[in-house]
């Protein structure tokens, strides 16, 4: 599992040898799980293509192909920002996506998308599987994106910061170049994973749920954040009134 | 990077914005949120409330009213002897009337407090037994036709006997027991009073006979020495005889027992002693002497006269007193048992209760609320982070817990319109008649 045998599985074919393996999305499943930027969405969904415009300009600007999601705590709604931000951009015709669960302490991806995840990450991780075929194709509708689903690590933060970790996202860096990449990071505060890997991600989007997510929360992690531009900061579940203007559409 | 970012804490908030607290939406969001913390003080205060309001034991009072009528009599014609103001009687009668031995005797004799009376010192059942008593003037509307001066100088003036209790019956008892011994204490006190007036006075007066008695000797025996050899006898008799004359005209007027009477007594007496003893010596001194003894005996005799009238006057109010023709204490209304409990006033006490499980209730979630140091809208993230960073995305209701929410919508209405139409079934068996119960509003309301 040295970066080495990472690198030999080579580039990502989409080709007939290996395909992708394809996993159709339930638009039910999906909206248990509070996943509405798919399709053409309702109201809930123009703020994420809100958030999608907002964040896609800002990197685009700079050319950055790396997004992580994370927030100070757990329970902020970070694994359904990110899906819900994936399938927007998803939807987008020039745009593709792919979505990577690197919360390895409690993966929530696959659960929140309705993919039975055998292996995920951790077997890249550890080179039983390759990168290709680790990763699946979520489609709904006329829409599709890649996804690279987590699983539990008894020793994430070790992982984080090693070298395969850095090996592994050069490969996908390189085999994605194509594609906006989001990494469903752990909650910040909880652990150093997310201060080890920020150096590596582009930019971060900071999700703060209402209710659960303090100002000195926020001043902790912007304490993180340092070195790494946060792109947007979603305060998520709010309940004040929220402009009116958006039921004009 | 973070555009907003200072390390130092020392950052000043921006104007914060409260804009929010005048919208009701805030509130009505604050409840959804906090109603486990509003709802479970509410409950529980307005439980032990309702409990408290109907299990409180009734507490019945008995009352009985005793009139104080002024003297009859006009008081120009007889004065009363024991006079005070009404107020000042009324006291004095209260404390008469609740010494320790009495109120023991009374928690004795009904077994007062029964439940507490083994733990409870003397003292402590004294003070008890107090508390329980009401003594206090009822005021009396008089109307302007009554406002007489007499009436003014001395009014006619009610109070109430009452005692508290937590048995309608027993109280009735100990409130009679206590109006009883006010109007004995009453009268002792004001007959021994009168009494009291009277032996001073008689024995005033006795004083002065006595002192009267031995003037009129010492004048006697004066006049014998000075009066024989000067007159030869033919004064002597002379005296007499007046003193005899003037004795018959005064006993017309006065009984044998008139102080003048037995002084004139003495004096013939004296001077018929006199005349059978030996010619004393007779000079200028003796005369000035016999002047002054004379002048003294006048002033005594007036003295006498005076306390004898007064002693007379006092017999007569003693009388009065004792045939209760004066100020009187009179019941006028017995206490009964009465029906209802005054306290508690259980509407009032679960009122109360209602007010404080709302306070309770509201104050908890408040508390909860500024203890939680979570945010509730993206402004207050403006101190920290740039405004232009934020974006906010709202709660993302399911559909499945929009049908629950539906589900308890429908759950609440139908609750709702079963306790509406169980009432409208209690209020058609148990309540009278509507036009009757109309009626008996009105008299509730313009009473």
């Amino acid at each position: 599992m040295s970066g080495s045998a990472l690198a030999a599985n080579g580039p990502l074919q989409r080709s007939a040898e290996s395909p992708i393996n394809e996993v159709r999305l339930r638009a039910d499943h999906l909206e248990a799980n509070r996943i509405v930027a798919y399709g053409t969405s309702g109201p809930n969904g123009r703020y994420y293509d809100m958030l999608r415009t907002q964040v896609l300009q800002e990197m685009d600007k700079k050319s950055w192909q790396f997004l992580a999601v994370t927030s100070p705590t757990a329970g902020c709604g970070k694994t359904v920002t990110a899906c819900n931000l994936a399938l927007s951009i998803s939807r987008l015709p020039e745009r593709s996506v792919l979505l990577v669960d690197l919360d390895l302490r409690r993966p929530a991806v696959g659960n929140y998308l309705g993919i039975d995840g055998n292996g995920g990450v951790l077997d890249v991780l550890e080179g039983r599987t390759p990168l290709s075929s680790a990763v699946l194709q979520a489609s709904i509708g006329p829409n599709n994106m890649l996804v690279l689903p987590g699983s539990v690590s008894s020793n994430s933060s070790e992982w984080m910061a090693s070298q395969t970790m850095g090996a592994l996202l050069q490969t996908i860096k390189r085999d994605f170049r194509s594609r906006i990449v989001i990494f469903d990071l752990p909650p910040m505060l909880l652990g150093d994973d997310v201060i080890s890997i920020l150096p590596r991600m582009d930019a971060a989007l900071l999700v703060a749920g209402v209710g659960s997510t303090t100002v000195s929360d926020i001043k902790e992690c912007q304490r993180h954040l340092r070195r790494t531009t946060v792109v947007r900061v979603v305060v998520n579940k709010s309940t004040e009134a929220a402009g009116s203007y958006y039921g004009y559409y | 990077m973070l555009q907003k970012v200072e390390f130092e804490d020392d950052f000043q908030p921006l104007q914060e914005d409260r804009s929010h607290l005048l919208q009701p939406t805030f509130y009505w969001e604050l409840f959804k949120r906090r109603w486990v913390y509003f709802v479970l003080p509410f409950v529980t205060i307005l439980a032990a409330g309702a409990a408290v309001a109907l299990l409180w034991p009734p507490t019945y009072v008995s009352e009985g009213r005793i009139l104080v009528q002024s003297q009859q009599i006009p008081s120009e014609l007889v004065r009363p002897t024991v006079t005070s103001a009404a107020q000042e009687r009324i006291q004095a009668i209260q404390q008469r009337t609740m010494t320790r031995d009495n109120l023991i005797a009374i928690a004795d004799k009904f077994k007062l407090f029964p439940d507490k009376r083994t733990l409870m010192s003397p003292t402590e059942l004294v003070a008890e037994v107090k508390k329980h008593t009401k003594i206090a003037p009822v005021d009396l509307q008089l109307d302007f036709k009554q406002r007489t001066r007499a009436a003014m100088e001395n009014p006619t003036i009610v109070f109430s006997v009452g005692f508290e209790y937590g048995n309608a019956t027993v109280a009735a008892q100990v409130a009679n027991e206590l109006m009883t011994r006010i109007l004995n204490e009453d009268l002792r006190d004001r007959t021994s009073r009168a009494t009291d007036t009277t032996k001073f006075l008689a024995r005033e007066v006795q004083r002065l006979q006595a002192e009267n008695n031995a003037l009129d000797a010492k004048i006697a025996q004066l006049r014998l020495t000075q009066g024989k050899p000067a007159s030869g006898g033919s004064e002597q008799p002379t005296t007499l005889t007046q003193l005899k004359a003037e004795l018959i005209q005064k006993g017309a007027l006065y009984s044998e027992r008139h102080p003048a009477i037995q002084s004139l007594k003495k004096q013939i007496e004296a001077l018929e002693k006199v005349a059978a003893a030996p010619a004393p010596t007779n000079d200028a001194a003796t005369v000035a002497s016999l002047e002054a003894l004379v002048a003294q005996q006048e002033s005594l005799q007036k003295n006498l006269d005076a306390a004898s009238a007064k002693l007379a006057a006092a017999r007569l109010g003693e009388n009065l007193e004792k045939d209760q023709q004066s100020e009187k204490l009179e019941i006028i209304e017995q206490p009964t048992a009465p029906q209802e409990p005054i306290k508690p006033n259980r509407l009032k006490v679960l009122a109360m209760a209602f007010a404080a499980a709302l306070f309770g209730g509201a104050g908890l979630a408040f508390l909860v609320e500024i203890l939680d140091k979570g945010i509730r809208r993206s402004n207050e993230l403006l101190s920290v982070v740039d405004g232009q960073l934020i974006i906010s995305i709202p709660y993302i209701t399911t559909a499945a817990e929009l049908r629950a929410q539906r589900r308890r919508i429908f759950a609440f209405l139908g609750v709702f319109a079963l306790v509406v139409i169980g009432l409208l079934i209690v209020a058609y068996l148990f309540l009278p008649p509507l036009d009757l119960l109309i009626a008996k509003a009105r008299v509730g309301l313009f009473r």
